[in-house]
C-alpha cells in the first residue's frame, strides 16, 4: 500500500512537474499561430525526454553518477568545460525565465508590476532551495502543478470541433499564412521545450539524492514512462485551447495572461484560480529545479560535495553556486528583459545544447563495466540512436532557422 | 576489485582519470584531476592520484590553465604550495567512482581551501546553516581552526608529488614516432595491471601504451570494449579510430623525458587495442 502510494505520488509529481514556462509559452504561442499542426513535435519531444530521462535515471541508479560526473569523465576536462559552460548558460537563461514566469503569474493574481515581484520571487526560490527538504520541494510543486489539468477541462467545455482538431493533429500542414521556415523554427522550439536539458540534470541528480538503486528502476521507469507522457498531454491541452480560441481570429499569443484567459472564458473565475495556481506551481517548481541544476552540474564537473541530502555546511561550495546563480538570474531579469522573450530564446538554445549531454549519457548507458545487466537493451539503443540523430538535426537547424525567421516573426 | 588476488587490467585514462573520489561514508572528495606516474627501475608505476586545482590547471588550455594555477598559488596559505596527491595505497577499490579509505578522506577534506573558507565565511553565516538542513547529520564535523592546525595532525595520507614523478596528463598527447622517425600518433591511454592487496590497491604497473592519430573520442571507452553499443556509434568510432595502436611499454623509448617525443623500438609490434 505504502509502495503504491509512493508510486502514485511519483507519477503525479512527474505529470505536474513536466510543464514549465517553456511549455506554457511555446504551446500557447504555437497553438494560436499553427493550431494543432505541430502536435507531432510534442509527441516526438515527449518520447525523446522519456528515452533520455530513463537512460540517465538508470545510469544514476546503477552507477550512482549523475550527468556532469559522466560528461567530465568521458569528454575530459576541456571538452567537458565547454559543455558545462554551454549547458549552464542555457540553464541559467531558463532559470531566469522561470523566475520571470512566477513573477508574471503573481502579476496576474495581484496586478502588482512583475519587476517588483522578481526580487521577491528570486529570494523566495533561494529560501526554498536553502531550507526545504528535497522530497517536499519536488512533490509539493509537482502536485500543485496538476492544477493545469484545468486546460484539458476548459478545452472540453469550449466544445471544439473535435474532428477538425484531429484532422489538424494527424495530418500536419503548414498554415497558408505562415512560411515553412517559421513552421520548422517553432518545431525546434517545441522540441526544445519538451526536451530541456535541465530536466535530465535534475532528474539524474535527484535520483542520486534519493539514493536510488537498481531495485528502484521499476519505480523510476513508471514515473518517466507514465508521468511524462501525461504531463505532455497538458502541453497539448494548452495548445488546443489556444487553437480553438485564438487561431480563428488570427490573434498571436504574447503574454501569459492570454494563455490563461480562455480558461476563464470557459470555466469562470474558479477556472482562472486553477490556472493561476497551476502557472505559479509549474514555474516555481521549475525555477527550483533549474536553480538546483546549476549547482548540481558545476559541483559534479569539479567533484565537489553537492546535494540537499547532506548538511549545508558540508556542501558550502554547492550552496554558494546556487546562491550566486539565483542572484545572476534575478539580475538578468532586472535588466528589464521580457520573461516571455527569454523563454522563447531559452527553449531554442535548449535544443542547441541538448546533444552535449545526450551523447555522453547514451555512451555510458552502454558501458558494461558500469551498468552490468542494466546496460541499454535493443529497444533503448534503437530509440537512443534514432534520437541521437533527431537531437543533432534539431541542434544544427536551430540557429540558422532563428536567423532566417528573425526568431519566428 | 574485491579481495581476490587476481591481477586486473585497467585503462587508467578511462577508469581513473576525471573520476569522482568517494569517502567510505559516501562524501564526495573531488575528482581525480591527474594521476602520478613514477619510474621504478625499468618499470613505470601508478603511485598516486592528484586532486585539486593545481593538478587540474595543468590540463586546462593555455591562459586558462596558467590563470587557474596562479589563482590557486596566490590564495593558498602555504608559501610554496604543492599539488595534493593521494597515494594509491589509500584507494580501496574503483568502480564508477574511486573509493578511498577514511584517513585519506579526512586528509583530503582538509585540503579543500575554498570549501573551508566558504563554510566559515559565507554559508556558515547564512541563517539556518547550523541547524542540519540535510536528512543526515553532518558526518565529519570540522573542528574550528582545523585548517590552521594542519601541522598538528598525524602524518597525513596525502602528500606532495614524489621526486621525478610525471603527471599522466603530461604523457597524454605526446607524439609517438616509429624507428624511422615517422609520426604514428599521440598517446591516448595507458593500460595498467595491478592486484588489490587485501583492502588496498597496490601500485599499478604500466603495461602498454595506446596511441592514436585522433585524440577526439578517445575517452569514450570504445577501444576498451569492442562490444560497447549502440551499433551506429560503435561503427563510427571504430572507423574513426581504426589506426589506433597498442604497444608494450618496454618497446617505447623516451617516456621519462618531460617533454620529448616517444620512439618505438625496432622490435616493436604495435597492434590494434582490440587485438591485444
Amino acid at each position: 500500500m505504502k509502495k503504491l502510494f509512493a508510486l502514485a505520488l511519483g507519477i503525479l509529481t512527474a505529470i505536474g512537474g513536466f510543464v514549465d514556462i517553456g511549455d506554457l509559452v511555446t504551446n500557447g504561442l504555437v497553438g494560436s499561430r499553427f493550431g494543432l499542426s505541430l502536435v507531432w513535435v510534442v509527441v516526438v519531444g515527449i518520447v525523446g525526454i522519456c528515452v533520455f530521462a530513463e537512460m540517465s535515471g538508470r545510469v544514476a541508479a546503477v552507477s550512482g553518477r549523475a550527468t556532469f560526473d559522466l560528461v567530465r569523465e568521458r569528454l575530459g576536462p576541456r571538452m567537458g568545460l565547454l559543455n558545462l559552460l554551454a549547458s549552464m548558460a542555457v540553464t541559467l537563461l531558463t532559470y531566469a525565465a522561470e523566475i520571470g514566469g512566477v513573477a508574471l503569474a503573481l502579476q496576474l493574481a495581484t496586478s502588482v508590476n512583475p519587476f517588483l515581484w522578481i526580487p521577491v520571487v528570486g529570494a523566495a526560490v533561494w529560501v526554498v532551495l536553502w531550507r526545504v527538504k528535497f522530497a517536499v520541494l519536488e512533490n509539493a510543486f509537482g502536485i500543485a502543478g496538476l492544477a493545469l489539468v484545468v486546460f484539458a477541462v476548459a478545452l472540453w467545455q469550449l466544445g471544439p470541433d473535435w474532428a477538425d482538431l484531429w484532422q489538424q493533429a494527424s495530418r500536419p500542414f503548414v498554415p497558408h499564412d505562415e512560411s515553412h521556415t517559421t513552421y520548422f523554427y517553432y518545431a525546434v522550439a517545441l522540441f526544445g521545450a519538451a526536451m530541456t536539458p535541465y530536466e535530465v540534470f535534475f532528474f539524474s541528480s535527484g535520483g542520486v539524492e534519493e539514493h536510488w538503486e537498481a531495485k528502484d528502476l521499476g519505480t523510476m521507469r513508471a514515473n518517466v514512462l507514465i508521468g511524462f507522457p501525461l504531463g505532455g498531454m497538458l502541453s497539448v491541452a494548452i495548445a488546443g485551447v489556444a487553437t480553438v480560441v485564438y487561431q480563428p481570429q488570427g490573434i498571436q499569443v504574447g503574454t501569459l495572461g492570454q494563455i490563461g484567459l480562455p480558461v476563464g472564458q470557459a470555466l469562470g473565475n474558479l477556472g482562472l484560480a486553477f490556472v493561476l495556481l497551476g502557472f505559479f506551481a509549474a514555474t516555481f517548481g521549475a525555477a527550483c529545479e533549474t536553480g538546483l541544476s546549476v549547482g548540481y552540474s558545476i559541483a559534479q564537473y569539479l567533484g565537489w560535495q553537492w546535494g540537499k541530502s547532506v548538511a549545508p555546511l558540508q556542501a558550502a561550495r554547492f550552496h554558494t553556486v546556487v546562491l550566486l546563480s539565483s542572484i545572476a538570474a534575478v539580475g538578468l531579469l532586472l535588466t528589464t528583459a521580457d520573461p516571455i522573450q527569454l523563454t522563447e530564446y531559452s527553449v531554442v538554445f535548449s535544443a542547441v545544447a541538448l546533444p552535449l549531454t545526450y551523447f555522453p549519457i547514451l555512451v555510458v548507458a552502454n558501458d558494461r563495466t558500469y551498468m552490468g545487466r542494466h546496460v541499454n537493451g535493443r529497444l533503448s539503443n534503437t530509440l537512443g540512436t534514432a534520437y541521437l540523430v533527431v537531437v543533432l538535426v534539431a541542434a544544427v537547424a536551430a540557429i540558422p532557422l532563428m536567423l532566417v525567421t528573425k526568431a519566428g516573426q | 576489485m574485491s579481495a581476490g588476488a587476481r591481477t586486473e587490467t585497467h585503462d587508467v585514462v578511462l577508469r581513473l582519470l576525471d573520476h569522482q573520489l568517494v569517502a567510505p561514508d559516501g562524501a564526495l572528495l573531488g575528482n581525480v584531476d591527474d594521476v602520478e606516474l613514477v619510474e621504478h627501475g625499468t618499470r613505470w608505476l601508478v603511485t598516486g592520484l592528484m586532486v585539486g586545482p593545481a593538478a587540474l590547471s595543468q590540463r586546462m588550455p593555455g591562459r586558462l590553465g596558467d590563470w587557474l594555477y596562479a589563482v590557486w598559488r596566490r590564495l593558498h596559505p602555504a608559501e610554496h604550495p604543492t599539488p595534493v596527491v593521494v597515494p594509491i595505497e589509500h584507494v580501496v577499490r574503483f568502480d564508477s567512482a574511486v573509493h578511498v579509505d577514511e584517513p585519506a578522506a579526512h586528509a583530503l577534506t582538509l585540503t579543500f581551501g575554498l570549501e573551508l573558507w566558504l563554510r566559515e565565511h559565507v554559508v556558515g553565516r547564512l541563517p539556518g546553516a547550523r541547524e542540519a538542513g540535510g536528512e543526515k547529520p553532518s558526518r565529519r564535523p570540522v573542528e574550528p581552526g582545523a585548517e590552521k592546525g594542519r601541522e598538528g595532525l598525524p602524518p597525513a595520507p596525502t602528500r606532495a608529488p614524489l621526486d621525478g614523478a610525471l603527471g599522466l596528463s603530461a604523457l597524454i598527447g605526446r607524439q609517438v614516432r616509429d624507428a624511422h622517425g615517422e609520426p604514428q600518433g599521440r598517446v591516448t591511454e595507458l593500460r595498467c595491471a595491478g592486484r588489490p592487496r587485501g583492502e588496498r590497491q597496490e601500485p599499478l604497473r604500466v603495461e602498454s601504451v595506446v596511441y592514436s592519430r585522433r585524440l577526439l573520442a578517445s575517452e569514450l571507452g570504445y577501444s576498451a570494449d569492442r562490444q560497447q553499443g549502440p551499433a551506429l556509434v560503435r561503427r563510427v568510432v571504430r572507423t574513426w579510430q581504426h589506426r589506433d595502436r597498442l604497444v608494450d611499454v618496454a618497446q617505447l623509448e623516451g617516456l621519462g623525458d618531460v617533454d620529448g617525443e616517444l620512439r618505438l623500438r625496432d622490435s616493436a609490434r604495435p597492434r590494434h587495442p582490440h587485438d591485444a
